[in-house]
Protein backbone atom coordinates (compact mmCIF):
# COMPACT_ATOMS: atom_id res chain seq x y z
CA UNK A 1 0.00 0.00 0.00
CA UNK A 2 2.96 2.76 0.45
CA UNK A 3 3.78 2.21 -2.99
CA UNK A 4 0.36 2.92 -4.15
CA UNK A 5 -0.45 6.13 -6.04
CA UNK A 6 -2.67 8.89 -3.49
CA UNK A 7 -5.27 8.06 -6.62
CA UNK A 8 -5.41 5.01 -6.12
CA UNK A 9 -5.50 5.41 -1.95
CA UNK A 10 -8.22 7.54 -2.48
CA UNK A 11 -9.99 5.30 -4.56
CA UNK A 12 -9.78 2.48 -2.49
CA UNK A 13 -10.80 4.42 0.18
CA UNK A 14 -13.64 5.80 -0.93
CA UNK A 15 -14.85 1.98 -1.70
CA UNK A 16 -14.62 1.73 2.13
CA UNK A 17 -11.25 0.59 2.93
CA UNK A 18 -10.22 1.80 6.02
CA UNK A 19 -6.34 1.08 5.48
CA UNK A 20 -6.09 3.16 2.48
CA UNK A 21 -7.16 6.41 4.07
CA UNK A 22 -4.82 5.77 7.07
CA UNK A 23 -2.05 5.82 4.47
CA UNK A 24 -3.44 9.02 2.77
CA UNK A 25 -3.99 10.31 6.52
CA UNK A 26 0.30 9.51 7.28
CA UNK A 27 1.24 10.80 3.67
CA UNK A 28 -0.11 14.33 4.46
CA UNK A 29 -0.10 15.04 8.25
CA UNK A 30 2.49 17.30 7.99
CA UNK A 31 1.32 19.71 5.46
CA UNK A 32 -1.79 19.29 6.89
CA UNK A 33 -0.96 20.11 10.09
CA UNK A 34 1.35 22.74 9.52
CA UNK A 35 -0.80 25.01 7.10
CA UNK A 36 -3.42 24.71 10.06
CA UNK A 37 -1.08 25.88 12.62
CA UNK A 38 0.19 28.44 10.04
CA UNK A 39 -4.40 29.88 9.85
CA UNK A 40 -4.58 28.76 13.70
CA UNK A 41 -1.43 29.42 15.64
CA UNK A 42 -2.73 27.07 18.20
CA UNK A 43 -1.25 23.61 18.19
CA UNK A 44 -3.96 21.78 19.45
CA UNK A 45 -6.53 23.94 17.49
CA UNK A 46 -4.57 23.40 14.14
CA UNK A 47 -4.55 19.16 14.82
CA UNK A 48 -8.15 20.03 15.66
CA UNK A 49 -8.83 21.61 12.10
CA UNK A 50 -6.83 19.19 10.31
CA UNK A 51 -8.45 16.36 11.73
CA UNK A 52 -11.87 18.23 10.63
CA UNK A 53 -10.12 18.69 7.05
CA UNK A 54 -9.12 14.66 6.74
CA UNK A 55 -12.68 13.76 7.60
CA UNK A 56 -14.34 16.33 5.75
CA UNK A 57 -12.10 14.94 2.85
CA UNK A 58 -12.93 11.78 3.52
CA UNK A 59 -16.85 12.57 3.14
CA UNK A 60 -16.10 14.71 -0.31
CA UNK A 61 -13.89 11.71 -1.59
CA UNK A 62 -16.23 11.32 -4.36
CA UNK A 63 -15.30 14.36 -5.65
CA UNK A 64 -12.00 14.06 -5.63
CA UNK A 65 -10.29 14.24 -9.68
CA UNK A 66 -8.16 11.59 -9.78
CA UNK A 67 -6.47 12.96 -12.76
CA UNK A 68 -5.23 15.90 -10.17
CA UNK A 69 -3.05 15.68 -7.11
CA UNK A 70 -4.58 14.41 -4.46
CA UNK A 71 -2.43 17.05 -1.97
CA UNK A 72 -3.30 20.48 -3.00
CA UNK A 73 -6.96 18.95 -2.99
CA UNK A 74 -6.42 18.10 0.70
CA UNK A 75 -4.69 21.60 1.87
CA UNK A 76 -7.48 23.21 0.25
CA UNK A 77 -10.43 21.35 2.46
CA UNK A 78 -7.93 21.87 5.42
CA UNK A 79 -8.03 25.40 4.65
CA UNK A 80 -11.46 25.37 4.93
CA UNK A 81 -11.71 23.56 8.34
CA UNK A 82 -9.32 25.92 10.15
CA UNK A 83 -10.74 29.05 8.58
CA UNK A 84 -13.76 27.77 10.18
CA UNK A 85 -12.42 27.09 13.55
CA UNK A 86 -11.10 30.81 12.92
CA UNK A 87 -14.35 32.25 12.66
CA UNK A 88 -16.06 30.39 15.21
CA UNK A 89 -13.03 31.50 18.30
CA UNK A 90 -13.94 34.39 20.05
CA UNK A 91 -10.16 35.38 21.16
CA UNK A 92 -7.17 35.12 18.45
CA UNK A 93 -4.68 33.18 20.15
CA UNK A 94 -1.72 34.20 19.00
CA UNK A 95 0.99 36.57 21.00
CA UNK A 96 1.99 39.57 19.21
CA UNK A 97 5.54 40.24 18.69
CA UNK A 98 7.66 41.58 21.61
CA UNK A 99 10.12 44.26 19.89
CA UNK A 100 12.17 44.53 23.01
CA UNK A 101 12.48 40.91 22.79
CA UNK A 102 13.52 40.63 19.19
CA UNK A 103 16.45 43.68 20.03
CA UNK A 104 17.52 41.85 22.69
CA UNK A 105 19.75 39.21 20.75
CA UNK A 106 20.34 35.52 21.57
CA UNK A 107 22.86 34.65 23.91
CA UNK A 108 21.76 31.54 25.95
CA UNK A 109 22.28 28.13 24.73
CA UNK A 110 21.16 26.76 21.14
CA UNK A 111 18.50 24.70 22.79
CA UNK A 112 16.75 27.76 24.20
CA UNK A 113 17.95 30.30 20.64
CA UNK A 114 16.27 27.42 19.05
CA UNK A 115 12.39 27.70 21.05
CA UNK A 116 13.34 31.70 21.13
CA UNK A 117 13.17 31.31 17.61
CA UNK A 118 10.38 29.24 17.09
CA UNK A 119 8.34 31.37 18.94
CA UNK A 120 9.16 34.65 17.33
CA UNK A 121 8.75 33.75 14.22
CA UNK A 122 5.55 31.91 15.22
CA UNK A 123 4.81 35.43 16.70
CA UNK A 124 5.17 37.03 13.18
CA UNK A 125 3.75 34.72 11.03
CA UNK A 126 0.76 35.42 13.10
CA UNK A 127 1.18 38.94 12.50
CA UNK A 128 1.10 38.23 8.35
CA UNK A 129 -2.79 38.58 7.04
CA UNK A 130 -3.95 34.83 6.87
CA UNK A 131 -3.39 34.68 2.49
CA UNK A 132 -0.14 35.64 3.11
CA UNK A 133 0.45 32.62 5.98
CA UNK A 134 -0.65 30.38 3.94
CA UNK A 135 1.24 31.10 0.73
CA UNK A 136 4.66 31.19 2.32
CA UNK A 137 4.22 28.02 4.46
CA UNK A 138 2.86 26.16 0.97
CA UNK A 139 5.87 27.88 -1.36
CA UNK A 140 8.63 27.58 1.43
CA UNK A 141 7.78 24.46 3.51
CA UNK A 142 5.24 22.56 1.15
CA UNK A 143 7.16 23.18 -2.31
CA UNK A 144 4.25 24.32 -4.16
CA UNK A 145 4.48 26.09 -7.06
CA UNK A 146 2.57 29.63 -7.54
CA UNK A 147 -0.41 28.08 -9.47
CA UNK A 148 -0.61 25.13 -7.27
CA UNK A 149 -1.05 27.78 -4.39
CA UNK A 150 -3.54 30.11 -6.64
CA UNK A 151 -5.71 26.75 -6.76
CA UNK A 152 -6.14 26.22 -3.40
CA UNK A 153 -6.34 29.44 -2.66
CA UNK A 154 -8.72 30.10 -5.88
CA UNK A 155 -6.52 33.89 -6.49
CA UNK A 156 -4.58 34.73 -9.33
CA UNK A 157 -1.07 33.49 -9.52
CA UNK A 158 0.14 37.39 -9.04
CA UNK A 159 -1.66 37.29 -6.12
CA UNK A 160 0.47 34.77 -5.00
CA UNK A 161 3.58 35.83 -6.13
CA UNK A 162 2.92 39.40 -4.49
CA UNK A 163 1.94 37.45 -0.89
CA UNK A 164 5.38 35.00 -0.46
CA UNK A 165 6.98 38.21 -1.63
CA UNK A 166 5.52 40.29 1.17
CA UNK A 167 5.24 37.66 3.61
CA UNK A 168 9.08 36.85 3.29
CA UNK A 169 10.28 40.68 3.64
CA UNK A 170 7.67 40.57 6.80
CA UNK A 171 9.25 37.46 8.46
CA UNK A 172 13.04 38.68 7.32
CA UNK A 173 12.67 41.73 8.79
CA UNK A 174 11.72 39.95 12.12
CA UNK A 175 13.98 37.56 11.85
CA UNK A 176 16.77 39.82 11.14
CA UNK A 177 18.09 39.70 14.66
CA UNK A 178 18.07 36.19 15.02
CA UNK A 179 19.99 35.65 11.90
CA UNK A 180 23.24 34.61 13.45
CA UNK A 181 21.14 31.52 15.53
CA UNK A 182 19.42 30.71 12.01
CA UNK A 183 22.41 29.88 10.22
CA UNK A 184 23.85 28.23 13.46
CA UNK A 185 20.77 25.99 13.94
CA UNK A 186 20.83 23.32 11.41
CA UNK B 1 18.88 36.13 0.45
CA UNK B 2 17.40 38.91 -1.62
CA UNK B 3 13.90 38.34 -3.29
CA UNK B 4 11.63 39.61 -5.51
CA UNK B 5 7.76 39.00 -6.16
CA UNK B 6 9.53 37.11 -9.79
CA UNK B 7 11.45 35.12 -7.50
CA UNK B 8 10.34 31.49 -8.39
CA UNK B 9 12.30 29.61 -5.82
CA UNK B 10 11.72 28.69 -2.27
CA UNK B 11 13.60 29.92 0.22
CA UNK B 12 15.61 27.12 1.88
CA UNK B 13 16.69 29.10 5.00
CA UNK B 14 13.56 30.41 5.86
CA UNK B 15 11.70 27.29 4.54
CA UNK B 16 13.53 24.98 7.09
CA UNK B 17 12.53 27.55 10.31
CA UNK B 18 9.05 27.85 9.40
CA UNK B 19 9.20 23.96 9.59
CA UNK B 20 10.84 23.34 12.07
CA UNK B 21 8.28 26.25 14.03
CA UNK B 22 5.00 24.39 12.56
CA UNK B 23 5.57 20.88 12.16
CA UNK B 24 3.72 19.28 15.43
CA UNK B 25 5.35 16.07 16.94
CA UNK B 26 4.30 12.65 17.19
CA UNK B 27 2.59 12.62 13.40
CA UNK B 28 1.63 8.54 14.17
CA UNK B 29 -0.30 9.32 17.02
CA UNK B 30 -2.33 11.93 15.46
CA UNK B 31 -2.93 9.80 12.62
CA UNK B 32 -4.31 7.20 14.61
CA UNK B 33 -6.42 9.39 16.41
CA UNK B 34 -7.46 11.02 12.57
CA UNK B 35 -8.31 7.06 11.78
CA UNK B 36 -10.50 6.70 14.66
CA UNK B 37 -12.46 9.69 14.37
CA UNK B 38 -12.95 8.41 10.93
CA UNK B 39 -14.67 5.13 12.42
CA UNK B 40 -18.66 6.69 12.89
CA UNK B 41 -17.99 7.66 8.65
CA UNK B 42 -17.56 4.05 7.80
CA UNK B 43 -21.19 3.87 9.18
CA UNK B 44 -22.46 5.44 6.69
CA UNK B 45 -21.50 3.59 4.11
CA UNK B 46 -21.13 -0.28 4.76
CA UNK B 47 -20.46 -2.68 2.33
CA UNK B 48 -23.72 -4.47 2.00
CA UNK B 49 -23.79 -8.28 3.04
CA UNK B 50 -25.80 -10.91 1.30
CA UNK B 51 -28.52 -10.34 4.21
CA UNK B 52 -28.46 -6.53 3.27
CA UNK B 53 -28.88 -7.26 -0.16
CA UNK B 54 -31.73 -10.22 0.52
CA UNK B 55 -33.57 -7.42 2.54
CA UNK B 56 -33.69 -5.03 -0.10
CA UNK B 57 -34.57 -7.57 -2.79
CA UNK B 58 -37.83 -8.77 -0.02
CA UNK B 59 -39.93 -5.65 -0.26
CA UNK B 60 -40.27 -5.41 -4.40
CA UNK B 61 -40.45 -9.25 -4.43
CA UNK B 62 -43.37 -9.36 -2.23
CA UNK B 63 -45.21 -6.48 -4.07
CA UNK B 64 -44.75 -8.28 -7.17
CA UNK B 65 -46.05 -11.71 -5.84
CA UNK B 66 -48.78 -9.73 -4.69
CA UNK B 67 -49.61 -8.26 -8.34
CA UNK B 68 -49.26 -11.72 -9.88
CA UNK B 69 -51.51 -12.96 -7.59
CA UNK B 70 -54.36 -10.54 -8.14
CA UNK B 71 -53.52 -10.60 -11.47
CA UNK B 72 -54.64 -14.04 -11.03
CA UNK B 73 -57.45 -13.84 -9.29
CA UNK B 74 -58.77 -11.40 -12.11
CA UNK B 75 -58.21 -13.17 -14.83
CA UNK B 76 -59.44 -16.40 -13.42
CA UNK B 77 -63.01 -14.30 -12.60
CA UNK B 78 -63.49 -13.08 -15.84
CA UNK B 79 -63.57 -16.73 -17.40
CA UNK B 80 -66.47 -17.78 -18.85
CA UNK B 81 -68.91 -19.76 -16.50
CA UNK B 82 -66.98 -17.97 -13.55
CA UNK B 83 -69.70 -14.94 -13.62
CA UNK B 84 -71.94 -16.40 -10.90
CA UNK B 85 -69.24 -16.84 -8.14
CA UNK B 86 -69.06 -13.81 -6.12
CA UNK B 87 -66.82 -11.09 -5.91
CA UNK B 88 -64.25 -12.23 -3.75
CA UNK B 89 -62.64 -10.10 -1.32
CA UNK B 90 -59.65 -8.84 -3.26
CA UNK B 91 -61.66 -7.68 -5.51
CA UNK B 92 -63.77 -6.20 -3.20
CA UNK B 93 -60.80 -4.37 -1.42
CA UNK B 94 -59.46 -2.81 -5.50
CA UNK B 95 -63.14 -1.54 -5.64
CA UNK B 96 -62.77 0.80 -2.80
CA UNK B 97 -60.25 2.89 -4.87
CA UNK B 98 -57.60 2.56 -1.97
CA UNK B 99 -53.97 1.01 -2.26
CA UNK B 100 -54.44 -2.18 -0.79
CA UNK B 101 -52.09 -3.23 2.15
CA UNK B 102 -49.92 -6.01 0.47
CA UNK B 103 -49.75 -8.28 3.93
CA UNK B 104 -53.68 -8.35 4.16
CA UNK B 105 -53.98 -8.92 0.38
CA UNK B 106 -51.43 -12.21 0.41
CA UNK B 107 -53.53 -13.26 3.39
CA UNK B 108 -56.50 -13.05 1.49
CA UNK B 109 -55.75 -14.70 -1.64
CA UNK B 110 -53.68 -17.37 0.57
CA UNK B 111 -57.23 -18.10 2.29
CA UNK B 112 -59.33 -18.05 -0.52
CA UNK B 113 -56.83 -20.68 -2.55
Amino acid sequence: MKDMKDAELAALARAGDRDAFGELVRRHTGPARRVARAILGDADEADDAAQDGFLAALKALDRFDPLRPFGPWLVRIVVNAAADRRRRRRVRTAQPIDDTMAAAGPTPDRVAERGELRRHLLAALAELPERQRIAIVLFDVEGYGHREIAEVLRVAEGTVRSDVFHARRTLRTVLAPWQPATERIG
Amino acid sequence: MTSSPFDHRPDPDLGRDLRDALTAPDPDAFARRVEAAALPLWGHAPIPTWWDELSLWARPGLLAAAAVALFAVLAARDRPGSAEVEPDTPVALLATGTVPEVGQMLVTVWNDR
